[in-house]
């Protein structure tokens, strides 16, 4: 039972509760890491996320070994994606003034589903830059 | 050699009279293109550039463009997968398909509903991205990024885990 909020960090279960300032509904998509159709939610700003029932063992294979797994086990960031095994919406409720001032969305997600912090675009940039400078360096040394 | 030394260079050629025709500056490059006038109106023009790696080799040659070409267009195919996802989810609202025909749709035919992201890409191809994804509306995540381009996702995680 912990909390995570490092980009990339990954939970999943076969039941999970999410909030979030926003969450939007992407539609359906293949999830990156074990290749399944999932309909994916990206939350927005103030995001977290739970696991309230764990994974059955079908889903805790070599591919997400690396996926955090156990109940209660939570992320909590400005940006999270939820990959939910469903092909249809599923509801999103509304809670007006739950931080005070801001309202919540709220997902209460009774599918197996694979919740992730997200990393932004000006960090991957700043990401793939520093890795191209690696690269261009050791060519340069290589050719010398 | 810094990126603004170009300017004290000229063309050493005494006999043509070249003059300076364009100064073209990119985050890339920065160069200065002299031309010459040769008679029955052919041109020689002679350029003096100071570039990142292959930056204004890749530019002349046409290299960035056909590639930011080919981006642009899975980009519109993508959309269009996505709409006829979100098409054929407006049909089963209204009725005109019942749950067991959508699901047979989406089961039968992925590739028209739901986007591939298997393309392993080179760090230069990740970077053209990146510029385009600043003039297209609603790229604003890594997921958002890969479903627009078909990249792997998988690939884009591992490069913006950091690199000490």
């Amino acid at each position: 039972m912990s909390k995570f909020n490092k980009e990339g960090d990954t939970i999943h279960g076969e039941q999970s509760d999410s909030h979030s300032r926003k969450i939007l509904w992407k539609g359906l998509k293949v999830e990156p890491i074990t290749k399944q159709k999932m309909t994916l939610y990206e939350c927005d700003r103030n995001s977290y996320s739970e696991i309230i029932k764990d994974s059955l063992p079908k889903d805790c294979n070599n591919t997400t070994k690396e996926f955090h797994k156990e109940i209660g086990d939570s992320l909590e960031a400005d940006a999270i994606s939820i990959y939910i095994r469903t092909n249809r919406k599923i509801k999103i409720t509304v809670k007006e003034g739950a931080s005070g001032t801001h309202g919540a969305q709220y997902v209460n997600c009774r599918n197996y589903s694979i919740s992730r912090i997200k990393t932004s675009l000006p960090c991957l940039l700043k990401s793939i830059e520093a890795r191209k400078a690696l690269e261009d360096k050791k060519d340069n040394n290589n050719k010398k | 050699m810094e990126i603004n030394d170009i300017t004290t260079l000229k063309p050493v050629d005494t006999e043509n009279n070249f003059t300076l025709t364009a100064k073209i500056r990119t985050s890339g490059f920065n160069s200065q293109i002299y031309t010459s006038e040769m008679g029955n109106g052919n041109k020689v023009h002679f350029a003096i550039a100071c570039s990142i790696g292959d930056c204004f080799v890749d530019a002349l040659s046409g290299k960035n463009a056909e590639e930011a070409l080919k981006l642009l267009v899975k980009a519109v195919n993508n959309r269009t997968i996505e709409r006829d996802y979100f098409r054929l989810y407006c049909d089963l609202l209204d009725g005109t398909l019942s749950e067991e025909e959508f699901d047979r749709t989406i089961e039968e035919h992925p590739n028209d509903y739901i986007i591939e992201e298997n393309e392993e890409i080179s760090t230069d191809t990740a970077l053209l991205a990146l510029n385009l994804a600043k003039h297209i509306k609603d790229v604003n995540s890594i997921e958002d990024l890969s479903s627009l381009f078909s990249f792997n996702q998988k690939q884009l995680i591992s490069y913006s885990v950091k690199h000490e």
